[in-house]
């Protein structure tokens, strides 16, 4: 699915360490988390979602939506969907974001991770993404999980930076 | 009145009424969260609502006093476009819309980038006798460019955004009268160049000149300078339409940025762009500075130059043509001169203008040795009638820039499938094999359409590298299959070569066979088959050297998700797109594992064998470049500063390049190696955009 502006908000650049706190992993269950996620993933962005497009997913696909909490803190967020595309069920990471001060102890790995045993256990048969190719940090962490570049789509996003569509298949 | 006055007026003009208490009403009866929405609302549609009162969406929100062009002259904040205002200032108002054209060029909105100049959405204040002509000229400019795309119709939103806002540009003006009012305004600029502060209006002239050739190519290349007013037809037509390039280019070149002291941001107002109805984000973009103006329109004439050369070329067979295209893609030109190649390359429906598609078939078909009683035949006809339209469809796929390009042969790769079916069958049926099994059957017209296909195939897979797709772990199966793919076409056009001089032994029996000559294209072919085999074996003897540390054999990365046939799922994902065409038959993960298992082979085998290749490789391509010093693509001599052809000296040294840079590394690695000092080395793509070569 092309969707013009759709961003991954992956950005694991810092090299703050931090020990692997105690984390839960908890799946959407209410409007009452819409604003923490929203929190987290506007400080990446900068080109806002309206709260529409948080809706759109969170509403349709609530199982897809993992949020790492820290006790009441959230610090990291997955946002997925699955539907058919060609004939597929495909899983679609919209957005992914983690806490500045907890990255680099692969909070957004574990977070795709349980994504994608979610769609499997819904039989999905691939997983699809969008992320910017000057991301590195997104890349590498999609591409150690096996993510192939299916595509490069010019000028995708609106700051005119160019994405790879990232595959994987399971 | 434009969107932009109708706004700025209705600001003032209109009595508002304050509905926040009614909305807050009407969603007493909705709980958080709960959205009113008409069936089939999708993310699209999701993505695309903005939140009413958040300032980075709502473009209206903070703009309750915009000023009006006219009321920004008034209180004196922009000065007034008329003879008083000072010619440096002219001049900076000129090289700021040439950038904002270039942004637009470049895939911006009008909206962001030429109409950001609050002038223009008052042009009939414009009175200056410098400024209204090049805007006149620029926005005409603007007009065709906007036409031409929308009429090609081989851009992508990422290329190009041709709404216009209904922002005026000079459509209701005719050609002659701009063309003759910048004629005189040049006239009138080369007499105030003999007085006082003549490189002043120098510099003015520089920039009038260079809209107006500018204008000039694009309306030449349109046809509109030819007498009868029609697509370019003759040679001649194009050669004007060079000539004016050439003037265009000698302008630019003359273009120096001029600073004024007057400040620009009240006349260029980006928020412009906030009081439109239509299309344009409430964000600012980064309009391309003087250099980068520049540099855009540079490679843009260079491109358009490759259009003007379109009836040099000798041959005019279809391949020809599609081989022309592939150079040109290859550019990566910009959307106006992709645009400009197109319709000239299929004008009317015809190649040039002049030939049918069908018989630049048949040129094809008899340049590529299909026996010319097979050519004629009406069988033969009605399939060239199917392969004409696959032909037009590969010229639009070579006119889309190369990100939608790859996308686009998956697509274009069905309709071949039919063609090589219907070539075979035909094959069949003019000479059905024997059992003879010396007799198989000539397959002329199939050959001959897999001597068009495969080239699409390889391109395909090449794309992945420049579209940086390929994971250095996947680089060996890659390699592996260009390998295939070119040897395929090698023994493709050999065979082809062995039908031809079967035909010459039978008419001359008794005469001593003449020994078998490779051809300049099969060398070529060949030269690329070593490459890709010659790469692949220094992978894997650099895996067995330096295990992990140069380039992963593995052909994929370890998954998390491995599973039994994880790698073999990846493979196909890669190279599934060929699965659909019998010929070149389909090679599958098993084979890939099956026929690379060096595991008997010792490194210095691995490296000897890789060394031998690529030597094979120099020796096909001096062979090459020897050929390629008296011959030429073009019927006159000609200088292009873009590689338009396989043949062109760019193209052959690089290819040299990477065959001479991996030699003489092997060779320093074998030095370190017997001195027990080998450190496992880099690789890179500084020699070629597709062969990777060896680094210390």
């Amino acid at each position: 699915m092309e969707v013009a502006g759709a961003v991954t908000a992956q950005k694991e650049t810092t090299t703050s360490e931090v020990n692997a706190p105690n984390i839960d992993f908890v799946t959407y269950t209410g409007e009452h988390q819409l604003p923490l996620i929203v929190g987290l993933i506007e400080k990446d962005l900068s080109e806002p979602y309206s709260v529409y497009t948080y809706r759109y997913f969170l509403n349709s696909w609530p199982h897809l939506c993992l949020l790492a909490m820290i006790e009441d803190k959230c610090i990291g967020v997955i946002i997925s969907k699955s539907d058919y595309h060609r004939g597929i069920l495909r899983g679609y990471i919209a957005m992914l974001a983690v806490d500045k001060t907890y990255r680099k102890v692969k909070i957004g790995t574990k977070l795709v991770l349980k994504t994608i045993e979610e769609m499997k256990s819904h039989h999905c048969e691939e997983v699809v993404l969008e992320t910017e190719i000057t991301n590195k940090a997104a890349l590498g962490l999609y591409e150690n999980l096996g993510f192939l570049r299916d595509k490069r789509l010019n000028r995708y996003y609106m700051n005119g930076v160019d994405a790879f569509r990232l595959k994987l298949m399971l | 009145m434009s969107a932009f006055e109708r706004a700025t007026k209705d600001i003032e003009s209109e009595e508002w009424v304050d509905i926040s208490s009614f909305v807050e009403e009407a969603c007493n009866d909705f709980a958080s969260g709960q959205l009113l929405h008409r069936t089939g609302y999708n993310l699209f549609e999701a993505m695309s609502a903005i939140e009413i009162g958040d300032p980075k969406m709502d473009s209206g929100v903070n703009l309750a006093r915009f000023l009006s062009t006219e009321e920004r002259i008034e209180r004196s904040i922009i000065p007034k476009p008329d003879d008083t205002l000072p010619n440096e200032t002219v001049i900076e108002i000129m090289d700021q819309l040439l950038c904002c054209q270039a942004t637009w060029f470049s895939g911006f909105s009008l909206a962001q980038s030429i109409f950001t100049c609050i002038y223009l959405h008052r042009h009939t204040c414009i009175t200056n006798q410098w400024l209204l002509p090049f805007i006149l000229g620029l926005l005409k400019c603007c007009d065709h460019v906007r036409t031409l795309i929308m009429r090609a119709d081989v851009f992508g939103e990422e290329d190009f955004l041709g709404y216009t806002f209904d922002f005026y540009l000079c459509g209701d003006r005719d050609d002659d009268d701009i063309t003759s009012l910048l004629e005189d305004t040049i006239k009138r600029l080369s007499e105030k160049m003999k007085g006082p502060n003549g490189a002043v209006f120098h510099s003015i002239r520089s920039r009038v000149e260079f809209v107006s050739t500018f204008r000039g190519t694009l309306m030449a290349l349109d046809g509109k300078l030819t007498a009868s007013g029609t697509p370019l037809r003759t040679p001649s037509d194009y050669n004007q339409a060079r000539t004016i390039l050439a003037s265009c280019r000698k302008h630019l070149d003359e273009l120096v940025e001029r600073k004024g002291d007057i400040p620009m941001d009240q006349i260029f107002d980006p928020q412009v762009a906030r009081v439109q109805q239509g299309p344009a984000p409430a964000r600012v973009i980064s309009l391309l500075d003087f250099s980068q103006f520049k540099t855009l329109f540079s490679s843009l004439i260079d491109a358009l130059d490759a259009v003007t050369l379109l009836p040099q070329l000798k041959s005019k067979t279809i391949n020809s043509y599609l081989d022309y295209l592939y150079w040109f893609s290859a550019a990566e030109p910009n959307v106006i001169a992709r645009s400009r190649m197109h319709l000239c390359v299929l004008s009317e429906g015809k190649i040039l203008g002049k030939m049918t598609v069908d018989e630049t078939i048949n040129e094809g078909m008899l340049a590529f040795h299909v026996p010319p009683a097979t050519v004629k035949k009406q069988q033969t006809q009605d399939f060239v009638v199917e392969v004409a339209k696959v032909a037009v469809h590969s010229i639009r796929v070579l006119s889309y820039n190369r990100a939608r390009q790859r996308r686009k042969i998956v697509h274009l790769l069905d309709d071949i499938v039919i063609i090589i079916q219907y070539a075979q069958s035909l094959d069949y049926e003019y000479k059905p094999p024997t059992e003879d099994q010396e007799d198989p059957g000539a397959r002329h017209l199939e050959s001959w359409v897999l001597d068009l296909a495969v080239p699409f195939m390889v391109q395909f897979v090449e794309l992945g590298f420049e579209l940086e797709l390929y994971h250095p772990t996947e680089y060996a199966s890659i390699y592996w299959y260009l390998d295939y793919l070119q040897g395929f076409r090698l023994r493709n056009s050999q065979y082809v070569s062995s039908l031809v001089a079967e035909g010459e032994s039978k008419k001359s029996k008794g005469k001593k066979k003449t020994p078998f000559v490779p051809s300049i294209d099969q060398l070529y072919t060949e030269a690329h088959m070593a490459l890709c085999r010659g790469i692949f074996r220094m992978i894997y003897a650099m895996h067995c050297s330096f295990p992990g540390n140069v380039i992963p054999y593995s052909p994929f990365s370890t998954s998390l998700f491995p599973g039994p046939s994880s790698d073999e799922m990846r493979f196909y994902h890669r190279f599934g797109v060929f699965h659909k065409l019998t010929q070149p038959t389909p090679l599958h993960y098993n084979h890939f594992k099956e026929t690379t298992v060096h595991d008997t082979l010792t490194v210095e085998q691995l490296i000897h064998g890789a060394t031998e290749c690529f030597k094979q490789a120099k020796f096909c391509i001096e062979k090459v470049v020897a050929h390629a010093k008296t011959t030429s693509i073009f019927t006159e001599p000609t200088q292009t500063p873009l590689t338009l052809s396989r043949y062109s000296t760019t193209h052959l040294q690089s290819l040299m390049k990477v065959s001479v840079t991996n030699l003489v590394q092997f060779q320093l690695l074998q030095g370190a190696k017997a001195k027990g000092e080998a450190k496992p080395l880099g690789v890179n793509f500084s020699a070629h955009g597709v062969y990777i070569v060896l680094k210390n």
